[in-house]
């Protein structure tokens, strides 16, 4: 073997040592009064959706700071960044199964999701997801979603289409996001057996279009009551302004897609369909502790926590760990559930934690919930 | 430990995209910009065989090889009429043709959402499906792939690749038809990576059009460079090397709001201090 | 039907984009020719100076432009100064130039997001359109049409009447005889660097008021700009305009009949059959 080889083997051996080490040392150490159920988290603190990230991780920290104090376990969290990436996320959930010895995982995003259920899964480890459009992330005994599936916008967006007297519709959908997809293909399909609706024109983009003002000038002379968008940011803004600087001053609306902009007067006036909004007392004790509104996602991952946590109080018997299996069972079970997202919350049969659409609107730059 | 056969399972995917690409840069030194393509066909190829007609892993392997080597023909057939740079571009347009046809062709492969529930494989009734036997299994294709790349650069036909690199119209001017070596090692390198991609997709079960993007090419290029051009070993040291800094990077506390960035900085700067004081990589022979 | 001037106004409008940056990449590539990959990314960080200077200082747009538009050359300049001189003094080939531009293609866009963070900015969301010929277009769109002119006319004017356009047409002929012949190459490749990233620089900005800012947004504006350049002939300065006007009629005109989905297939698409049929682009060098 020669030094080449030998000085690379020696720096694996060493970072491969190193990593072992640390993550050792960062278990806890020595026995403690109540025994400590711990709970693993992936999330995207960094890179594109950041700022969800972080916000559902602020949410999580404020849910586990507002446990009570006489619970049969301690719980300890452990915060890991996925980057919004799959390969990550089964990274960092096989570091905290095998090494960190989670007894429940928390995931956002149908991504890593989707990557973390099979693991989940095959290790028999409680898993919730908070923020998956793909119902798939919830497959199997272990695994669960507390997000709003596309099908209940949909169940309160086209009633509301209806009241409003809409019947043609202009569609544009930013179909390579994962999120968007699932929205448009909801969308697309609730429509087409919807009789009084009529998709006069669906118009598809990919992420980083910047320049709408053909396929605008395609639709322009359909003349449609009103204008359904699926997309995010930045793609969001520029279709509407572009639409806009075209002279169409026909209304828009969406199933969600506001909640992720960032320059809400643009849509000054518009009335859209968005997941449940969190309850009051969520919305009042985050701010209050964060100086900030928490964003979309955020009261689930709240929700999620406490999920985990009135599951293992369930199953446990005070005196050592339960099993996962057990706390996946129990959570199953829960209903009749009080949460950020609302009350009387349960587990279907699915394993989705389903909370209903409301009506928004956008005045004065913010979004104001005018139905239930 | 399940989490360190993890990290094994991954270097060596991306072993044999490194030692894939190496043939193609290191060797034969044409910049391409495309090997994550022929990664997301593999990938694909296997999971819409396993998961929509129930075909063997094993033999879902060699569909992804097959179809992933035709279209390495094609393209390759259009790129081997270029060299430098613009071999380059045309690598890169191609890269960024295949990304919108797994993204766009929403039927098919699922679009944006991905393909989920791909098994592990099994042979003969033996589930193969534990990490461990996971990571034999990819351990082997890495050995082979490793004994196939140091078969090919020590032959004859090896040595004309490396002329090509030295100077194509001096062995040009031998006879040497330059575009057919340039065309077939390209399609060995896309055969390659589609077993990386293969694993790929069993291992996580489920894939998306994003991880296969233009990123995923740098990242392959990056491994190669940074690893050592035009040697074997390097690809797989530059695989280790990428995987592993990052894992560690992750207990160095960078605050979150910026970690990304600064990553992205570090990142940066290593290619650019590489390529101005050290061109050969780690362990390379070929200076650029 | 008002659809086919709108179309043509749109080609119009995309493609002067495309001419800005084709121009500057184009200047830069006669003088070492290599693609640039970092080219991208210093006009969108023009385009974030005017940005803050507008914005967070109270400046007026003019004179945050101007001050944009001398960051970005600088910028370019120092790039140049610093490694890519180094490279050239090397004698290093081309794909070090390639690789070494990709990782401060990487690192400048970190830093951007780092100062400016990742979110979409548009400067403001007033604006003034008019009709022409049937078809809408906004102020700033029409400064942008009126800024090719403008710039390739000077650009034409310093090529071919300066001595200093003389000198970057012997050295983008060959640098190595420009030397014996006295002409202090690293000096005028600094300038010509200076000038291509301060075009660069425009182009981030005009983009940035007509759409908005977002630090990944420089490597679409870049890829527009090489397919550009290279269909038009690369290294010709008229060519990258007559290319970049070509791509946007086929973009605009394809995504008539074909869905939007596929815009970037067509632009890539039109450059390998290029590549594949007229290498050498439409206008020889």
């Amino acid at each position: 073997m020669n030094k080449t080889t030998k000085i690379g083997i020696g720096v694996v051996v060493v970072i491969v040592l190193a990593v072992w080490g640390i993550s050792s040392l960062m278990a806890p150490k020595g026995p403690t009064t109540k025994p400590t159920i711990k709970i693993g988290v992936t999330l995207p603190l960094t890179g594109g959706v950041a700022a969800l990230g972080q916000a559902n991780k602020n949410a999580i920290l404020l849910a586990e700071s507002q446990l009570p104090k006489n619970l049969k376990y301690n719980y300890q969290l452990e915060f890991q960044d996925d980057q919004f990436n799959p390969g990550i996320g089964a990274s960092n959930v096989t570091k905290m199964i095998s090494v960190d010895g989670v007894s429940a995982l928390i995931s956002f995003g149908s991504p890593v999701g989707n990557v973390v259920s099979p693991i989940a899964e095959q290790n028999q480890i409680t898993h919730v997801n908070d923020f998956a459009s793909d119902p798939h992330v919830a497959n199997g005994t272990y695994n669960f979603v507390d997000y709003t599936p596309a099908y209940q916008d949909a169940k309160v967006f086209f009633p509301e289409l209806e009241k409003r007297g809409i019947h043609t519709i202009v569609f544009f959908g930013q179909q390579d996001n994962t999120g968007a997809l699932a929205l448009i293909n909801t969308f697309l399909s609730v429509a087409s057996s919807t009789p009084s609706i009529k998709v006069v024109s669906t118009q598809m983009f990919n992420t980083g279009t910047t320049d709408f003002r053909t396929q605008i000038a395609k639709v322009k002379g359909l003349n449609p009551d009103i204008y359904v968008f699926e997309a995010s940011s930045p793609e969001l803004e520029i279709l509407t302004q572009q639409l806009r600087q075209a002279g169409v001053k026909t209304p828009i609306t969406t199933m969600e897609a506001f909640d992720f902009s960032s320059q809400l007067s643009l849509f000054e006036g518009d009335w859209y369909v968005d997941a449940a909004s969190p309850m009051s007392w969520f919305v009042d004790l985050y701010t209050k502790t964060y100086g900030t509104a928490p964003l979309s996602g955020a009261a689930n991952g709240y929700d999620s926590l406490n999920l985990i946590v009135q599951a293992a109080e369930t199953a446990g018997d005070g005196k050592s760990v339960p099993s996962s299996t057990a706390i996946a069972t129990a959570l199953a079970k829960i209903s009749g559930f009080n949460g950020a997202l609302g009350d009387n919350l349960s587990v279907g049969a699915d394993h989705l934690v389903v909370s209903d659409a409301v009506v928004k609107m956008i005045q004065n730059g913010k979004p104001v919930t005018i139905s239930q | 430990m399940e989490y360190l056969l993890h990290l094994a399972i991954v270097i060596s995917i991306y072993s044999i995209l490194g030692l894939s690409l190496n043939l193609i840069v290191g060797y034969t030194g044409l910049v391409s910009m495309t090997q994550a393509a022929f990664y997301a066909i593999g990938a694909y190829a296997t999971a819409i065989a396993m998961t929509s007609y129930d075909i063997n892993f094993f033999l879902a392997i060699l569909i992804g090889i097959i179809i992933s080597g035709l279209c390495a023909l094609i393209i390759g057939y259009v790129l081997s009429r270029f060299d430098g740079d613009y071999f380059t571009l045309g690598s890169l347009g191609f890269n960024i043709i295949i990304t919108a046809i797994l993204v766009n062709w929403r039927g098919f492969t699922g679009g944006a959402t991905g393909i989920p529930a791909i098994p592990r494989p099994s042979l003969f009734g033996f589930d193969l499906s534990t990490n461990l036997t996971f990571f034999i299994l990819a351990l082997l294709a890495v050995v082979v792939i490793y004994f196939i790349c140091k078969f090919i650069v020590r032959s004859s036909f090896g040595r004309v690749l490396k002329a090509i690199r030295e100077d194509e119209k001096a062995i040009q001017v031998f006879g040497y038809n330059t575009h057919y070596y340039k065309l077939a090692i390209f399609a060995i390198g896309a055969m390659m990576a589609a077993v990386a991609g293969a694993l790929y997709a069993s291992y996580l079960s489920y894939i998306s059009p994003a991880t296969f993007d233009l990123n995923e090419s740098v990242f392959i290029l990056s491994i190669v460079v940074l690893g050592g051009l035009a040697n074997n070993k390097g690809a797989i040291w530059g695989a280790a090397l990428l995987i592993l800094l990052p894992e560690a990077l992750q207990f160095v506390g960078f605050p979150s709001a910026v970690a990304e960035e600064l990553r992205q900085v570090i990142y940066g700067l290593a290619i650019v201090l590489f390529m101005l004081y050290r061109p050969q990589g780690l362990v390379g022979e070929y200076k650029l | 039907m008002s659809l086919i001037p709108q179309l043509i106004l749109n080609s119009l409008i995309a493609g002067s984009i495309y001419s800005l940056v084709a121009l500057g990449f184009n200047l830069i590539y006669g003088t070492k020719r290599f693609f640039n990959l970092s080219h991208g990314a210093v006009a969108i960080i023009g385009g974030y100076i005017a940005f803050y200077f507008t914005k967070s200082l109270g400046v007026g747009i003019i004179v945050s432009s101007i001050i944009g538009i001398l960051a970005a050359g600088i910028l370019g300049y120092l790039l140049d100064r610093f490694v890519f001189r180094k490279l050239r003094q090397r004698k290093a080939s081309d794909m070090v130039f390639l690789i070494t531009s990709l990782g401060l293609m990487i690192v400048l866009q970190a830093v951007t997001a780092l100062l400016f963070t990742n979110d979409f900015q548009i400067f403001s969301s007033q604006f003034t359109s008019y009709q022409i010929f049937g078809g809408v277009i906004t102020q700033v769109q029409i400064i942008i049409i009126v800024s090719v002119i403008v710039i390739s006319t000077g650009l034409f004017l310093l090529l071919k009447k300066t001595r200093f356009g003389k000198m970057v047409r012997a050295i983008s002929d060959d640098e190595e005889v420009s030397k014996i012949v006295g002409i202090d190459t690293n000096k005028v490749i600094g300038w010509v660097f200076f000038i291509g990233s301060a075009i660069a620089g425009l182009s981030g900005i005009l983009s940035g008021l007509d759409i908005g800012l977002e630090p990944t947004m420089g490597l679409s504006l870049l890829f527009k700009g090489v397919i550009a350049a290279v269909i038009g002939g690369v290294g010709n300065v008229y060519g990258g305009i007559l290319g970049a006007f070509l791509l946007a009629f086929v973009e605009n005109f394809g995504i008539w009949g074909i869905s939007s989905e596929w815009k970037d297939v067509i632009s890539f698409g039109l450059l390998i059959v290029f590549l594949l049929f007229r290498p050498q682009g439409i206008l020889k060098k």
